[in-house]
C-alpha cells in the first residue's frame, strides 16, 4: 500500500548526504548548545542547595542532552518544503498524481529523520555518553513512546505547513509561534517539574507535553511502573486527535486550493 | 537623484511591500515579539529557586535580554537587506548579477533594498517593554544622557549583528549553502544571553575578542546596571561595531573578486 512512497523516503534520505557541510555545522551547533547549557546550569546549581525540583546537575545534563536530540528529531523542515511547493506552484504536480500529499510529506519526514539519526544524532549520542554520562533508558517503553511523539509532531508540523495555502506561502510567523509554544510547554526549555501549578495546568491540556516530556520522563525513570501506561495512553490520544485534525484540515484545504504560477 | 531621496524611495517601497500581506505582517510581528517569552519564563522560574546567579538578579538579567531584543530588532527591521539569508539567496539564484549592474556600490544597495522589515518591530517593542519594566524593578532613572547612550549602544550592537551576517553571507561565494552557519551564529549568540561572569576565562576571552557577541548585550548593559566584569568596556561597543564592520566589508570585497555567476 505504501510501497509507492518508498521512493520519496529514499530521495529525502539521500538528500542529506548531498549537503554534508550543513551537517557538520549542525553537529557543531548542537555541541555548542550543550556547552552553553553546561555553563548556565553549572552556575544555577552552584547557587542552589545542589538539588532542584528533583534534579541534580548530572541528571539535568542528561535531561538536556536528550532534549537536544529530541528537538533535532521533532523540529523539522517539512513545513519549509510545503511552503516552497505552495509558493512555486509545484504542489500541482502532487495533486494530479495518484498519491496522497499528506502521506508523501509523512514519508519524506521519515526519510530525513533516518538520515538525521545516522549522520548527526549517533555521533552526538556517542560523544554524550562520555560527556554527560548518558545511560541506557530506564524502560524500553521509551522507544515506542518516541515513535508516538514523532506522529504527534508530524501532524503539528503538517498543520503548520497547511497555513501556506491560506497565506500565499508565508508560514514563517505561524511556524515560529508553534516552535515557541512547543519549546515552553513540552519541557524543552526547562523540565516541567519546575513549573508552578497554574503553568502546569496549561501544559497539561496542550499536545506538546506528549512530544518531549513523556518520552524523556520514561527514559529517566520519572515515569515508571504503573504510570507508564496512562502516559503512553495520553500520547495515543494526542496521535488520534492530531491525525483527525490534520485529515479534516487537509480535506478542507484541498477543496480551496488555488495554485500560483506553475 | 540625491542619495537621501534614493534612500527614502527604497524605504517607502519596502514599507509598501510589507503592507502587501497585512495578515502575514501582523502574525510575523507578534511571533517575533513573543520570542522573548521563553527567556522570561526561564529566568523567572530559575530565580524562584535561587536568590542570585553569580551576583546577578532577575531584573538585571532581563534588562540584558531587553537590550538584546532591541539590538536584534533594530538589525531585523532596518538592516535585513544584508542578512546572510538574503545574500545566500542572491548568490545562489544568480541575482547578484542584477545588483552588480546597478550604479551603486553593492553593500549600500543591498542595505537599501531591505531597509525595512515590519516583523523586526516586534522585537523592538518587546525590548522596550522589557527595559521599561526592569528599569522600574531596578530603580533605574532615564535621562537625556543615558537614553542617548542606549540608542548609540543599540545601534552599535545592531551593526555588530549585521557584520556577522555579512561575513557569513560572504562565505556563500565559496559554500553554496551558508544558511547553516547563520544558525551556528545564533547558537553562539546565545552565550551572550547570560552574564559572561558565569563562563571560564577562555570562554570569556573568546566572547569578548574573537567572536565578540558579548558586545551585543552584556557589555553595553553593564553601564546602566553599574556592574559586570569591567564596566567601562561598555564604551567600547561602538568601537567594536566599527572594527567588525570594517572586517566584514574587507572580507566582502575579497569575496566579490572571486564571484562567478551561477548564471541562470
Amino acid at each position: 500500500m505504501f510501497s509507492r512512497y518508498y521512493g520519496v523516503l529514499l530521495i529525502k534520505f539521500r538528500e542529506a548526504f548531498a549537503y554534508r557541510f550543513n551537517y557538520f555545522v549542525k553537529i557543531a551547533s548542537n555541541f555548542i548548545s550543550l556547552l552553553i547549557i553546561w555553563f548556565i546550569w553549572k552556575a544555577i546549581f552552584a547557587a542552589s542547595t545542589g538539588v532542584m525540583a528533583g534534579f541534580t546537575f548530572d541528571s539535568m545534563m542528561i535531561y538536556m542532552s536528550l532534549i537536544i536530540v529530541l528537538n533535532w528529531l521533532f523540529s523539522s523542515f517539512e513545513e519549509h518544503t510545503m511552503e516552497f511547493e505552495v509558493r512555486s506552484g509545484a504542489i500541482a504536480m502532487y495533486l494530479i498524481k495518484p498519491i496522497s500529499y499528506p502521506i508523501t510529506c509523512f514519508f519524506r519526514g521519515i526519510g530525513s529523520r533516518i538520515s538525521t539519526l545516522i549522520l548527526q544524532i549517533s555521533p552526538f549520542l556517542l560523544t554524550a555518553i562520555f560527556l554527560v554520562k548518558l545511560t541506557w533508558p530506564v524502560s524500553w517503553w521509551f522507544f515506542p513512546s518516541v515513535l508516538l511523539s514523532y506522529l504527534i509532531s508530524f501532524n503539528l508540523i503538517f498543520m503548520t505547513g497547511l497555513w501556506a495555502f491560506y497565506s500565499s506561502g508565508h508560514i514563517w510567523g505561524i511556524r515560529l509561534s508553534r516552535q515557541l509554544m512547543q519549546n515552553i510547554f513540552s519541557g524543552a526549555l526547562i523540565p516541567l517539574a519546575f513549573f508552578p501549578l497554574w503553568l502546569m495546568d496549561i501544559a497539561n491540556v496542550l499536545p506538546f507535553i506528549a512530544i518531549i516530556h513523556i518520552p524523556v520522563s520514561i527514559y529517566l525513570g520519572a515515569i515508571s511502573g504503573t504510570t507508564i501506561l496512562p502516559s503512553v495512553g495520553l500520547q495515543i490520544f494526542w496521535v488520534l486527535v492530531m491525525s483527525g485534525l490534520s485529515y479534516l484540515l487537509w480535506a478542507k484545504t484541498r477543496k480551496k486550493i488555488f495554485v500560483q504560477g506553475g | 537623484m540625491s542619495k537621501l531621496k534614493l534612500i527614502w524611495k527604497f524605504f517607502m517601497i519596502n514599507v509598501r511591500q510589507n503592507l502587501e500581506y497585512r495578515l502575514n505582517a501582523t502574525i510575523g510581528t507578534i511571533a517575533i515579539a513573543l520570542t522573548n517569552i521563553p527567556s522570561i519564563i526561564f529566568f523567572w522560574i530559575i530565580f524562584s529557586n535561587i536568590p542570585t546567579l553569580n551576583g546577578w538578579g532577575i531584573g538585571e538579567i532581563l534588562f540584558m535580554v531587553g537590550i538584546g531584543a532591541l539590538a536584534h530588532g533594530t538589525f531585523h527591521t532596518f538592516f535585513s537587506g544584508v542578512s546572510g539569508w538574503q545574500i545566500e539567496q542572491l548568490i545562489r539564484q544568480g541575482n547578484m548579477d542584477r545588483i552588480l549592474l546597478k550604479p551603486l556600490s553593492v553593500i549600500p544597495h543591498l542595505a537599501m533594498e531591505g531597509s525595512f522589515d515590519v516583523d523586526g518591530l516586534g522585537d523592538i517593542i518587546s525590548g522596550l517593554i522589557i527595559i521599561f519594566i526592569t528599569s522600574n524593578m531596578l530603580g533605574l532613572q532615564w535621562n537625556i544622557f543615558n537614553s542617548s547612550l542606549l540608542v548609540l549602544f543599540v545601534l552599535s550592537s545592531a551593526v555588530i549583528i549585521a557584520s556577522f551576517h555579512l561575513i557569513i553571507g560572504t562565505l556563500s561565494f565559496w559554500v553554496t549553502r551558508s544558511g547553516a552557519l547563520i544558525d551556528l551564529f545564533y547558537t553562539v549568540m546565545r552565550f551572550g544571553e547570560y552574564p559572561l561572569d558565569i563562563y571560564n576565562l577562555s570562554t570569556k576571552i573568546m566572547l569578548t575578542v574573537i567572536i565578540p557577541v558579548g558586545f551585543i548585550n552584556y557589555y553595553p548593559a553593564q553601564i546602566f546596571l553599574g556592574k559586570g566584569l569591567w564596566v567601562p568596556a561598555a564604551y567600547l561597543t561602538p568601537v567594536v561595531a566599527i572594527i567588525m564592520y570594517a572586517i566584514a566589508h574587507r572580507f566582502w570585497d575579497y569575496g566579490l573578486k572571486h564571484y562567478t555567476s551561477t548564471g541562470s
